[in-house]
């Protein structure tokens, strides 16, 4: 399995829908651990998955993907899962038609009048210039393919690696289900450093809908950052979940 | 936000931690609490030994606790690492006074940079007696934070200094300077930088008195070293002005860009703020409370990235002041008081 040999930047993403290619080089992971590795069995599974999912409600998907994609991948070494380059090279080169279902399609009905979009359509959805004051303007699926370099851009807001990460914290599908159900939740733990301490993500996201039923973004919103303060004088590593769930609750 | 800048309702440790690392492995060493793991073949795992030592460790608890301090308190190794998403400790074990716990961190494991320091926590909820922590996991007291390196770091750390180069306007190398350009005098290379620092780069076909003027090394006090000091201000300046400039101007496109993001303010100022590169925070932070010279010092940078976020006129406010920052930072009055009596006294 490859990765880009350096990460891709919006400008890099616009010269590769351009035709540009990328250096590529192996990941560092034992051949080992990539043994059964078919990419294009990870994109057959996706793309029937696509084919069965209401493209209204593709929000709703998110935790069926997130199995597929940490069942494929969980025997990689961690040193590979947290380099954006990987992330970026699977996404650009094997789950493309995924994310931009996902994260353009789904967001205006017309969209789906349009696809399959050609590179010069990608291109410009991707970046336009405004007439008024001629700036350049990003449309915010950059970040779906490129990620960043924040803590989040790879837990939270890279449109395949976001799948897999809440996966590997959470370990179990119904709480995967549970998080991504209300993505108010999934942007509440995974945004905030908490979000990588396995317990605290799993009390939280345990125990946010016992709290608040309806679950409201605001409620979601306040109860994060209610925890977040507590784990300034708090070490939340050395907590279990039932400490953290107190914490919740007092 | 540093440790020292959280108010702690209850009594912490008086002193610090004190905190030892010993690698096991022949050829990597901890060189001023960083260990460059990255610049070692062969090995694929770092084994360390650490020892600390706490002087009145029982100080944090009340009177009736403090007798079986260590049935209330854990030493505990934190590892953290941002790129590697990856959050781990360790417990120490405790012999005599001392404290003793073994590591060992697989480069499979991490990725970038891990934080490695020592945190004294309340080990189980004890009564709440005024003026002491008493919820299970409070810490109470830190070591000093050591580093591992398993990836060379991706920019340089400001403070290190910007490379300057000389090199003709008319190369290839600097192609966007070819056509309208060639004659001038200084550049940076902003566009090729992305996360490193740019470059600064002087024109190699300036005019050859120029040339050897601003290659003068001297520190003589002569006119020579004074016209000298005048051109590198005026090329400082403009230089500060563009990094400084573009740095806001990124910060501010990405609050923007972010701002129809979901999340709360909190979150998109610190999103926006790490996805800027290391150098332009840098130079904010650096200039952070001339920025926001209502502020105080220690709210500056905080009151700076909200207002940005808050206030679309905010960001022009700021900008207009980036020259006259320049100006009281370079010490630009002094140096051409200097320059016009020099040239006063000579034409006199």
């Amino acid at each position: 399995m490859k990765k880009f040999k350096e990460i891709l930047n919006k400008e890099d993403l616009i010269n590769y829908f351009e035709g540009k290619k990328f250096d590529v080089i192996n990941i560092e992971s034992s051949l080992n651990k990539q043994e059964n590795y078919n990419l294009e069995d990870l994109q057959e599974k996706f793309k029937n998955q696509l084919s069965i999912t209401d493209k209204k409600k593709m929000v709703l998907s998110d935790a069926i993907f997130s199995e597929i994609i940490y069942k494929k991948f969980c025997n990689l070494d961690n040193r590979d899962l947290a380099d954006t380059r990987f992330w970026q090279w699977i996404s650009l080169e094997y789950l493309q038609d995924y994310i931009w279902t996902r994260w353009w399609m789904s967001k205006n009905s017309d969209n789906s009048k349009s696809l399959p979009l050609t590179n010069d359509q990608k291109v410009k959805i991707l970046k336009s210039v405004s007439k008024e004051d001629n700036v350049e303007i990003w449309s915010p699926l950059t970040i779906r393919f490129l990620g960043g370099t924040s803590l989040k851009s790879l837990t939270s807001r890279q449109a395949i690696s976001r799948l897999f990460w809440p996966y590997k914290i959470l370990e179990t599908t119904e709480l995967v289900r549970q998080c991504f159900e209300k993505q108010d939740i999934a942007v509440a733990v995974f945004e905030r450093q908490f979000g990588l301490h396995p317990e605290a993500a799993k009390a939280f996201i345990k125990n946010i809908s016992v709290k608040h039923v309806n679950l409201d973004k605001k409620n979601i919103q306040l109860e994060a950052k209610k925890l977040n303060r507590y784990f300034a004088t708090i070490s939340s590593d050395y907590l279990n979940q039932d400490s953290i769930k107190d914490l919740l609750f007092e | 936000m540093s440790i020292q800048d959280i108010f702690y309702p209850y009594k912490t440790l008086e002193n610090q931690i004190e905190i030892n690392f010993k690698s096991l492995n022949e050829n990597s060493k901890f060189n001023n609490n960083i260990l460059n793991f990255y610049e070692i073949d062969n090995e694929d795992k770092v084994n360390l030994k650490v020892t600390a030592k706490i002087d009145n460790i029982e100080e944090v608890l009340a009177e009736k606790y403090k007798k079986n301090y260590s049935e209330n308190l854990d030493l505990i190794l934190l590892i953290k690492s941002i790129k590697s998403l990856t959050r781990k400790f360790f417990k120490f074990e405790q012999r005599g006074n001392i404290f003793v716990s073994d590591v060992s961190l697989k480069k499979e494991d991490w990725r970038g940079d891990v934080n490695i320091s020592a945190t004294l926590v309340l080990k189980k909820k004890i009564e709440e007696i005024d003026g002491y922590a008493f919820n299970q996991g409070t810490q109470l007291g830190w070591s000093t934070s050591y580093k591992i390196l398993f990836d060379e770091p991706e920019e340089k750390i400001a403070g290190e200094g910007m490379e300057v180069l000389w090199e003709s306007f008319k190369s290839e190398k600097l192609f966007w300077l070819q056509k309208h350009y060639y004659k001038n005098i200084y550049a940076i290379d902003l566009k090729s930088a992305s996360r490193k620092l740019p470059k600064v780069y002087l024109n190699e076909d300036m005019d050859i008195h120029l040339k050897s003027l601003l290659k003068l090394d001297s520190t003589k006090s002569s006119a020579k070293n004074l016209y000298r000091d005048l051109m590198f201000q005026n090329i400082a300046t403009g230089v500060f002005v563009q990094l400084m400039t573009h740095s806001l101007l990124d910060f501010y496109s990405e609050l923007k860009f972010q701002k129809n993001s979901p999340q709360d303010k909190e979150i998109i100022i610190e999103n926006a703020w790490q996805d800027i590169a290391l150098w332009q925070r840098k130079i904010i932070e650096n200039y952070a409370t001339q920025l926001s010279p209502d502020s105080r010092k220690k709210d500056a940078l905080d009151n700076l990235k909200e207002k940005l976020f808050d206030s679309d006129t905010s960001f022009p406010e700021v900008i207009n002041v980036i020259q006259n920052i320049a100006q009281n930072n370079q010490g630009t009055e002094k140096l051409f008081t200097q320059v016009s009596q020099t040239l006063l006294t000579k034409f006199k």
